[in-house]
């Protein structure tokens, strides 16, 4: 696991020009940004600790992890860690109608992501069939079934911050892409969280944020061809298949970045006529989305609010 | 010479041995929950109760619309965005789950025997406290065009 990137000079950086401490977890690059600067160094360390802590439990692609000793009996009980994560994808679950469910596992290693991104990328080509490698473990628990997905990651940035807050004013942390804020931004004003829509080469839209989380879903990533043709991470949980929506990519802010992330998902799994009934269990949620015809339609609160959710 | 298998039908019994098996994930979850109280920074709301109910053991979370969670009606797209009300931290409450393989109102899908009976009740519904859900924040944006715009912190995108 590399260590997060040291700051030569931290108390040295203007405020607006902060650099992110980076490391890697979960697959990704994570970012961490804090004031004041001096505290950059010791957050970054905190984070990456809490980050590995997720990730040994809950990935299913560490042969070793809380998860998969679970899944194959080899533990009977999971961590008050591992709880908490279940129980509230679990809240999750119930609060989506099961649209966004932990319970997908099985349907996402029959299409053949059974090995990390990280290592098809080294092994195979992206675009290749698909398995080999890490198999699910053959257990005979529930735990078998589960895989947390984005909702970890979501979860695990929204704890961070949680972890960040005593020792800092404000700090922003991205994790692949999914961004939890807290506090506000060096020199007293929000955070700017640019929003990415496919085929466009500049965002199409630059965000506020002075809380919350912002997160994106697409079908175009974490994709690939296997024998039954083109095929994508997020399953529909009706149909135990990768979501065929009209909605390829699609952005929530939220309360958390659990949730924006929950938004999202649901979002390009149920396609725009879900976005009423997402209104109804997450009435803040602003959302943006990009259908199959390249259309991009954010809601007018992302150009015209600064996104707050506690004062 | 046609073969008669004794027993329930496996459908059945694969039906029983996933609800076993779900309750007790979830039952070893609401043992934990009790260690772990991870705060939301948002203020519970009255909720009103909401029931999942199981349409069979394959299905254990199926897809439908829930009812609302929250008392105050649906939000519609183009609602203007509610007042700004204070939001206090709060502890996470605990789940409660019922586990339908042991709830009375599930019933026995096993004879004292142990033999799985042909035709074991419906499983229980899970459900949950109103408080175990997460309770809906307030939006309360001040207007964007009263912010200057700063340099962008990051970038959402999928990954």
């Amino acid at each position: 696991m590399a260590r997060p990137a040291r700051l030569e000079h931290p108390s040295e950086a203007p405020a607006s020009v902060l650099m992110p401490v980076r490391f890697a977890a979960m697959g990704t690059t994570v970012s961490v940004i804090v004031h004041p600067v001096d505290q950059a160094e010791a957050c970054g360390e905190r984070l990456r600790t809490w980050f590995e802590q997720v990730e040994s439990a809950a990935s299913r692609f560490r042969p070793e992890s809380e998860l998969n000793r679970l899944a194959t009996g080899a533990q009977a009980e999971p961590s008050p860690l591992l709880a908490a994560l279940l129980r509230k994808s679990l809240a999750v679950a119930l609060r989506s109608g099961g649209l966004v469910t932990p319970f997908v596992r099985p349907a996402l290693e029959s299409f053949g992501y059974d090995v990390s991104f990280d290592q098809i990328a080294g092994s195979r080509p992206a675009a290749g069939s698909p398995g080999s490698g890490l198999r699910r473990p053959q257990g005979d628990t529930a735990w078998a079934e589960v895989d947390f997905g984005g909702t970890g990651k979501g979860w695990a940035v929204d704890e961070g911050l949680r972890r960040l807050a005593p020792h800092c004013d404000g700090a922003f942390i991205d994790a692949g892409g999914d961004i939890g804020v807290f506090g506000p931004a060096p020199g007293g004003g929000p955070w700017w969280i640019d929003v990415d829509a496919p085929g466009r080469d500049d965002p199409p839209l630059r965000a506020a944020l002075r809380g919350g989380g912002i997160a994106t879903s697409s079908v175009l990533r974490r994709a690939w061809i296997g024998p039954a043709g083109p095929a994508h991470h997020l399953i529909d949980p009706r149909s135990q298949r990768p979501a065929q929506s009209d909605v390829v990519q699609a952005t929530a802010w939220a309360r958390s970045t659990l949730w924006a992330e929950v938004a999202t998902k649901a979002l390009v799994i149920g396609g725009r006529g879900m976005a009423p009934e997402i209104r109804t269990w997450l009435p803040e949620v602003v959302l943006a989305t990009t259908t199959r015809d390249g259309a991009f339609e954010p809601d007018p609160a992302f150009r015209e609010e600064v996104l707050t959710c506690a004062t | 010479m046609s073969k008669t298998r004794s027993g329930p039908p496996l459908s059945v019994s694969l039906a029983i041995a996933a609800i076993v098996g779900f309750g007790a994930i979830v039952g070893v979850v609401a043992a934990n929950v009790t260690d772990t109280q991870p705060a939301d920074l948002v203020q519970p709301a009255p909720l009103t109760e909401i029931v999942a109910t199981p349409s069979g053991p394959g299905d254990l979370l199926p897809y439908r619309p829930l009812p609302p969670v929250d008392a105050s009606p649906p939000v519609a797209a183009d609602s203007p965005p509610p007042q700004r009300l204070p939001v206090i931290a709060a502890a996470d409450p605990a789940v409660i789950i019922t586990d339908p393989a042991n709830s009375p109102a599930g019933g026995s899908a096993a004879t004292a025997a142990g033999t799985l009976s042909p035709t074991p009740a419906a499983p229980a519904p899970i459900v949950l406290t109103p408080t175990a859900l997460d309770p809906a924040p307030v939006r309360g944006g001040e207007p964007i065009v009263q912010v200057e715009a700063g340099p962008s912190h990051g970038t959402t995108r999928a990954s």
